[in-house]
């Protein structure tokens, strides 16, 4: 075995227990529950939750029940078995097309992350350098461009800086605003300040309105898509099958916390009147900090949430494009071109050409009016085909449980086979109400929408892949150590 | 089957993480220059006394008049600027969604006070852009979710 045989991304069948990489490959378990954090949980989300109030406890803990506990205990048991994450599992689990669909699901949806989330920066930016800039096509694909290629030439260094930096992100960006916004929510209602949204139990539950309401619920599950994604990196830890499943819960609470306080402390000084979406969570943030007069904090809260974004986007850039090299190189799916590995041994061709791609679609964004304003569909359309994945994962766990009961495991999920059946039915769900049409397509037809999520769900969830996998060639397959370019 | 090794060297991880806190903070100094809280003018609060009658008669909750003065001054602050650009109805539209904040973010039918308190401030500080944003608004499908 040369050095380059050794299993860091691990699709070897060596039990993850006994996996070795050399020292300094090594990230701490904390590092990897932080990267987790970081790809999931961010405090965007918080003034569009602080609108339910007291009911965003319950949408956000109903969801962690039925999809974030199955999917983190599934996924750190199979992590702690199988190295490679999401290819590795399904396709033994399952089989390797099947593996390959699960690795491009998880790949496709990322494309049309980065140009909203990066947007999402442009605008929080332009609230603390100057307002006017959030509608200017100019800025937003400037910031677009250079963030996102800074990202890759960072992910293509290697993944001990992107989890630094991850961490980093997180810890300034979500941790500690997060902290400083609820102290001040504690401190307002520790004033005598009265709620700006009722804190009773009659306000536990979100009010019952037929379909919608099952909608809102039904999409919360959504909130924790992403605890299995940096699984693909669980032989860079000294111990996986130890570490891996103790990183896992370590993420699903800070994940909890980092959602359900901001956007209680929020919906405890601003009413849900006074928050503007167009200007979101800089404006919740701004709010909050003019009722203590201290407004000189909202520049620089600012800049750290763009620091957290942007550390949650490193994640993911180095994550799923790795779980397609090792297929890649396994199977032979993609041309050897896009299998090269640079000198840090990071799949630099694929984030290349995956940079090419959001570009145009960054650009796109930023530039035409209409395809800014129609951006959701392809939010709606990306989580479908992510859904896929899950409903994958779930099948693979309880084949794996049955076929190799005795296969060495660092951790055992409880009540594996009860706890698969709850997380698909919850994915499933989920898929379903992916179909019915939100706010934004109001006055369209519902058959017409079916027909743009369902044919674009399977246009990029199934043709594609589809099309990679019978054009494959056998001398793709890279058996030999990989060719390193500069 | 051979897999990658990743072999950065820690030297390069430091320059990394050094440079990242150095724009990181020069980043910071920049906004901080920048930024420009509302002014507290004698316009700013008659229009902070108008929006808290609107929000009355809204049946909404009143917030803290000050807050709104320091937030909102005497334009409607961010909230006015261009909310009729496609950038900014694009911020919007991906705001009315779930409480995912990573790739599983996707639109879902929102509440009817999501856009009622924005509604509610152009209205008064920037009524010029009422009409456009308020058929905007119309075609949105939103419902009573919070029973409010």
């Amino acid at each position: 075995m040369s050095t380059a045989d050794i299993p860091a991304d691990g699709t070897s069948s060596i039990p993850a227990g006994r996996t070795r990489v050399t020292g300094t490959q090594w990230i701490s378990w904390i590092a990897l529950a932080m990267m987790t954090t970081s790809s999931v949980a961010s405090l965007r989300a918080a003034p569009t939750m602080a609108v339910y109030g007291l009911a965003c406890v319950f949408l956000y803990l109903l969801p962690a029940v039925v999809f974030l506990l199955p999917t983190s205990l599934v996924s750190a048991e199979l992590a702690s078995g199988w190295t490679g994450g999401i290819y590795k599992w399904v396709s033994e689990g399952i089989s390797k097309p099947m593996g390959f669909l699960a690795v491009w699901c998880q790949f496709a949806m990322t494309i049309f992350y980065y140009p909203s989330l990066l947007g999402f920066v442009a605008s929080t930016l332009a609230y603390v350098i100057n307002p006017q800039l959030a509608s200017s096509g100019v800025w937003t694909a400037a910031v677009i461009i250079v963030v996102y290629w800074s990202g890759v030439w960072v992910s293509s260094r290697g993944t001990k800086g992107v989890a630094g930096l991850a961490s980093g992100g997180l810890i300034i960006g979500t941790l500690i605003p997060g902290i400083v916004l609820v102290t001040l929510g504690v401190v307002f209602l520790g004033q005598g300040n009265e709620s700006a949204a009722p804190m009773t139990a009659e306000n536990l539950l979100p009010a019952w309105a037929g379909l919608s309401s099952l909608v809102l619920i039904v999409n919360n599950f959504l909130s924790y898509s992403g605890m299995e994604m940096n699984a693909v990196h669980v032989s860079s830890l000294k111990n996986p099958g130890k570490e891996f499943p103790k990183s896992m819960f370590l993420a699903m609470g800070l994940v909890l916390a980092i959602f359900i306080f901001p956007a209680l402390a929020i919906s405890w000084i601003v009413p849900a009147e006074e928050l503007s979406l167009t200007a979101g969570v800089m404006q919740a943030f701004d709010a909050v900090f003019a009722n203590f007069g201290w407004q000189w904090l909202t520049p620089i809260v600012g800049i750290m949430l763009v620091a957290a974004s942007l550390g949650g986007m490193l994640t993911w850039l180095a994550g799923p494009s790795k779980g397609l090299l090792l297929i890649s190189r396994q199977e032979g799916y993609l041309p050897p071109f896009l299998q090269r590995l640079n000198k840090n041994g990071v799949q630099q061709n694929i984030l290349v050409v995956q940079g090419i791609v959001t570009t145009v679609i960054g650009l796109a964004y930023a530039l035409i009016p209409d395809v800014s304003s129609a951006y959701w569909v392809f939010s709606v359309i990306t989580t479908q085909v992510y859904l896929i994945m899950y409903l994958l994962m779930f099948v693979a766990a309880v084949n794996l449980r049955r076929k190799h009961p005795d296969h060495p495991r660092g951790f055992r999920a409880p009540m594996l086979v009860g706890m698969c059946g709850v997380g698909f039915a919850a994915s499933l769900a989920a898929l379903l109400v992916g179909f019915v049409p939100p706010s934004q397509f109001a006055s369209g037809n519902p058959t017409l929408y079916f027909l743009i999520v369902g044919g674009g769900a399977l246009g990029l969830g199934l043709l594609v892949p589809f099309l990679f996998y019978r054009l494959r060639k056998p001398s793709w397959k890279q058996d030999e150590a990989p060719e390193v370019t500069s | 089957m051979t897999t990658p090794t990743e072999n950065q060297s820690p030297r390069e991880r430091t320059w990394i993480y050094v440079s990242a806190c150095v724009i990181l903070a020069a980043m910071v100094l920049w906004a901080i220059l920048a930024f420009s809280a509302a002014r507290e003018t004698n316009r700013a609060e008659e229009k902070a006394d108008e929006l808290i009658v609107a929000l009355h008669k809204a049946g909404a909750h009143t917030p803290d008049k000050d807050q709104i003065v320091r937030v909102l001054g005497d334009d409607g602050g961010a909230t006015c600027a261009n909310p009729n650009e496609a950038l900014s109805r694009a911020t919007l539209l991906s705001l009315l969604s779930n409480g995912a904040t990573g790739p599983g973010a996707r639109p879902g039918i929102a509440d009817n006070r999501a856009v009622k308190g924005q509604l509610l401030i152009i209205e008064v500080y920037c009524p010029e852009e009422l009409a456009e944003f308020k058929v905007f608004v119309d075609n949105l499908k939103t419902e009573n979710l919070t029973g409010s």
